[in-house]
């Protein structure tokens, strides 16, 4: 019992230490761009490298909070790169081709349509396409694409994104 | 001695055995206590309640999972020879039942390996032999491999798999691409990677550019440029002066040449304005922004222009534009096919508009220290310029950084933590901080700043942390491809170089993933086609901010392409392909079939349809049946990562649509 309190203190002790970065500060960067702190040039003239309490000071650690399980990350960068050019990077339905399509695609966060699909029914769409579950052909079937390992870890990212908490890491 | 009374002798025993027989009586409780508690300690370890919680909480449970026996557990890992004991409280991690368990009952997520097959150790590090949760996880100051933290955990999969492209292992893979184009490897040996990415040579930069712009730079690369590449040094003003001195005295080109002067014909025309919009409209036309940046447009693959003209010397701009390679070995920048009046016309647009106009540069005179050179030529060893930058006469400096080769595995105490001592002793941390503060660990360290964001940070350290001393199993290391560098001789070869073809397209699995890949491209095109491309050439991908460039490339040039893509890079397989192309009732099908399976969602045809695919339009004028065919069997074959999905059709349908894609012509519109 002891252990447990002292296991649940030094896991918030931990979060605690990372929050001076969020996730979402990470993630929504694209890998290239400068961070908006990159000093002015006039800050920049006779420049010194950081003193050790100034170091010590800031908040420093290379912790990163993920807020996404494992197969919930890798289900992310499959809908990145396969499911956002008309699902929107967020989810919303806003990709760039969701233009040409009408209907337009769903919005993937609205948690009163989301949350009542199954599990099933979300993979079954992604397998079969909008022809398979009677919706739009728009959508293509992704069933010779992924395999069900795939398929699984888009459901799970596609659930994060209406609210659903379950795949948050423990 | 034995001459004492018996008497004497009596009362003594009796007290001294007295004695004994105290001691031992306590001494034998002592023990029985400690005979005791040995086991009740044991009873009320902290795993045997994980387990006993562990049985109770699967009775509740709807299904049937079997309670664990009570007892430690431990596996032998024979191929990484290794103890785990962390099933003993992870006990669900190979029962999919229990994927909504909580922690530590839970499933491992579905993974490439069997966690049990490869044993925790090998991807998560920490204490595997330990008994408490605390010891198992925790950075312990007498264990040289605490429990890796899960967002570094793909260090992991690179100590098996080299390469810079680990395709499940994104984070890792950034991390490594990072380390070629930050070219980590000009100063630290890491493995056998080599210096990875271009960087301009120096010599001939006293021709470049002025002194007051180099001092700039040097002072504060990234607030000049923001994007650069370049680290900050946190160069003193003085030593800023002596290596800016030091650098405007390199006046020769890399192979000892000189610039050819501007004719007089054209320089006396470069600040006419008529002459500048001409350059302008053949920089637009050129697509020079699909590789750089004006003004916040363009690509991201050189440098930005913005402010070129405040930086560059016109002559030199006009050498480079006529030879990029013969004043920068090796750069990827492609030679255009301009005369010397369109040329001449790009560098007046470019030096006279694109300048930095709120840049006012300081131009009262300098008169440099008198023993400028010698310094300067020891600051740009000190810092060891010369690991990224070429200059020729200048040997290179053996002062550079530690050997990053194991430093994934490197033993802990061998981290100087210098003034930082109090922070927690991982080699993630460490790393983590270098990266970000390279002086914050003590007074006199040289190496710089780079301008990395959170993401980058954590990538590089991955990568880091991934640099493995090679204890793995030799079979568990995965083999890349043995991969020969495709680099033909001959006029192909010579266009592949003078127009840098490679940085963009990839030719039997040599080049830049940008564009296209075009080894089959003489089975996927037809020659007609891409003669007439090369003239004008246009994006399929209306969305894409890097487009094919127009590199005004001459008519011999265009022919041999085209003769080399139709004999050389072909596919024989994609070539035999037997559809009716004139069955018009096989158009029809096809048609029927590009509707059915709303094709037009991602392609467009006349105008109509999305814009992730290419265009269709001319289809027909552009592509072979047999690709066509062969794509659309299976597209992932090709281009294993493509959007395209896997489609399920028959030999009739591929046939029936080859024929409607193909009776997409120009002629029929």
């Amino acid at each position: 019992m002891k252990a447990r309190i002292w296991l649940t203190v030094s896991i918030f002790a931990l979060q605690m230490i990372a929050c001076g970065k969020n996730e979402s500060h990470r993630t929504d960067e694209m890998p290239g761009t400068v961070p908006s702190d990159t000093p002015r040039v006039e800050e920049t003239r006779n420049r010194q490298p950081p003193t050790a309490e100034q170091v010590a000071s800031s908040p420093l650690s290379a912790r990163v909070q993920y807020t996404l399980s494992y197969p919930a990350r890798q289900g992310k960068n499959l809908f990145l790169r396969y499911c956002a050019v008309c699902h929107g990077t967020t989810g919303k339905g806003d990709g760039f081709n969701a233009w040409n399509l009408q209907p337009h695609p769903r919005d993937l966060t609205d948690p009163k349509y989301m949350n009542v699909l199954s599990k099933a029914r979300i993979s079954e769409t992604i397998r079969e396409g909008g022809i398979g579950v009677r919706k739009s052909p728009d959508m293509p079937a992704w069933g010779n694409t992924f395999t069900d390992r795939q398929v699984d870890e888009i459901v799970r990212y596609i659930r994060t994104l209406s609210g659903d908490s379950a795949n948050t890491p423990q | 001695m034995l001459m004492h009374s018996p008497g004497d002798n009596m009362g003594k025993e009796n007290a001294s055995s007295m004695t004994i027989w105290i001691v031992f009586a306590v001494m034998s409780v002592l023990f029985l206590i400690v005979l005791g508690v040995a086991p009740t300690k044991d009873y009320f370890s902290q795993w045997r309640a994980i387990q006993k919680k562990y049985n109770s909480y699967v009775k509740n449970l709807p299904e049937k999972i079997d309670p664990v026996h009570v007892g430690l557990k431990q596996r032998w890992n024979e191929a990484f020879d290794q103890i785990n004991r962390c099933t003993t409280c992870h006990i669900g991690i190979n029962n999919p039942a229990l994927n909504k368990a909580p922690q530590p009952y839970t499933t491992h997520p579905e993974m490439y390996h069997d966690p049990l097959e490869y044993g925790c150790f090998t991807c998560h590090k920490g204490q595997g032999l330990a008994t408490n949760a605390a010891e198992a996880h925790g950075e312990s100051e007498h264990w040289d491999k605490p429990l890796l933290p899960p967002e570094y955990l793909e260090a992991s999969c690179g100590k098996c798999h080299p390469g810079d492209k680990v395709p499940e292992a994104p984070v890792l893979s950034e991390g490594r691409q990072l380390l070629s184009q930050l070219d980590c490897a000009g100063c630290h040996l890491l493995g056998d990677r080599k210096k990875g990415s271009f960087v301009p040579a120096l010599d001939g930069i006293g021709e470049k550019t002025s002194r007051a712009w180099l001092a700039r730079w040097l002072q504060a690369p990234e607030a000049v440029r923001s994007a650069t590449r370049m680290p900050d040094f946190y160069l003193s003003d003085q030593e800023v002066n002596l290596l800016t001195d030091f650098l405007m005295d390199q006046k020769k080109l890399p192979a000892g040449e000189d610039l050819h002067p501007i004719p007089d014909s054209l320089a006396t025309r470069m600040g006419d304005q008529d002459f500048m919009a001409e350059g302008k409209v053949l920089f637009r036309q050129a697509r020079c922004i699909s590789c750089h940046t004006v003004e916040g447009r363009g690509g991201t693959l050189a440098p930005e222009l913005g402010t070129i003209g405040s930086k560059v010397d016109s002559k030199w701009l006009y050498n480079f534009i006529a030879e990029p390679k013969r004043l920068q070995p090796g750069i990827p920048m492609p030679r255009y096919g301009f005369t010397a009046v369109e040329r001449a016309a790009v560098t007046a647009y470019l030096s006279s508009e694109l300048r930095d106009w709120s840049w006012n540069p300081d131009t009262t005179g300098h008169s440099p220290a008198p023993d400028y050179y010698d310094k300067g030529m020891e600051l740009f060893r000190s810092y060891n310029c010369g690991g990224c930058h070429e200059l020729s006469g200048i040997e290179g400096s053996s002062e550079t950084g530690p050997d990053l080769t194991a430093v994934g595995d490197k033993p802990l105490f061998q981290f100087d933590f210098g003034r930082l001592d109090t922070l927690p002793r991982t080699r993630a941390n460490f790393l983590y901080l270098k990266l970000k503060n390279p002086r914050s660990f003590r007074e006199n360290l040289r190496m710089p700043r780079f301008t990395l964001s959170e993401t980058e940070l954590q990538a590089l350290t991955t990568a880091l942390l991934a640099q493995s001393d090679g204890s793995i199993p030799d079979k568990y290391v995965a083999k890349g491809k043995p991969s020969g560098r495709y680099d033909p001789n001959g006029p192909f070869g010579k266009i592949l170089k003078k127009y840098s073809c490679l940085t963009c397209h990839t030719i039997n699995g040599t080049g830049g993933t940008l564009a296209p890949d075009l080894s089959r491209a003489g089975s996927i095109l037809q020659p007609d086609w891409v003669q007439s491309y090369f003239r004008v050439p246009y994006s399929l991908r209306p969305v894409l901010t890097e487009r094919m460039p127009n590199l005004f490339l001459p008519d011999q040039d265009n022919e041999v392409i085209r003769q080399y893509f139709d004999l050389v890079l072909r596919d024989d397989a994609i070539d035999s392909v037997n559809v009716d192309l004139r069955d018009t009732s096989l158009v029809a099908r096809g048609k029927e079939l590009y509707r059915e399976n709303s094709c037009s969602a991602c392609h467009q045809i006349n105008g109509k349809g999305g814009y992730v695919g290419a265009q269709l339009d001319e289809a027909g004028d552009r592509l072979t049946p047999g690709w066509v065919y062969h794509w659309l069997q299976n597209p992932q074959r090709y281009v294993p990562a493509t959007p395209e999905p896997a489609h399920d059709l028959g030999r009739q349908q591929l046939e029936a649509l080859t024929a409607y894609i193909m009776s997409l012509k120009r002629d029929q519109q």
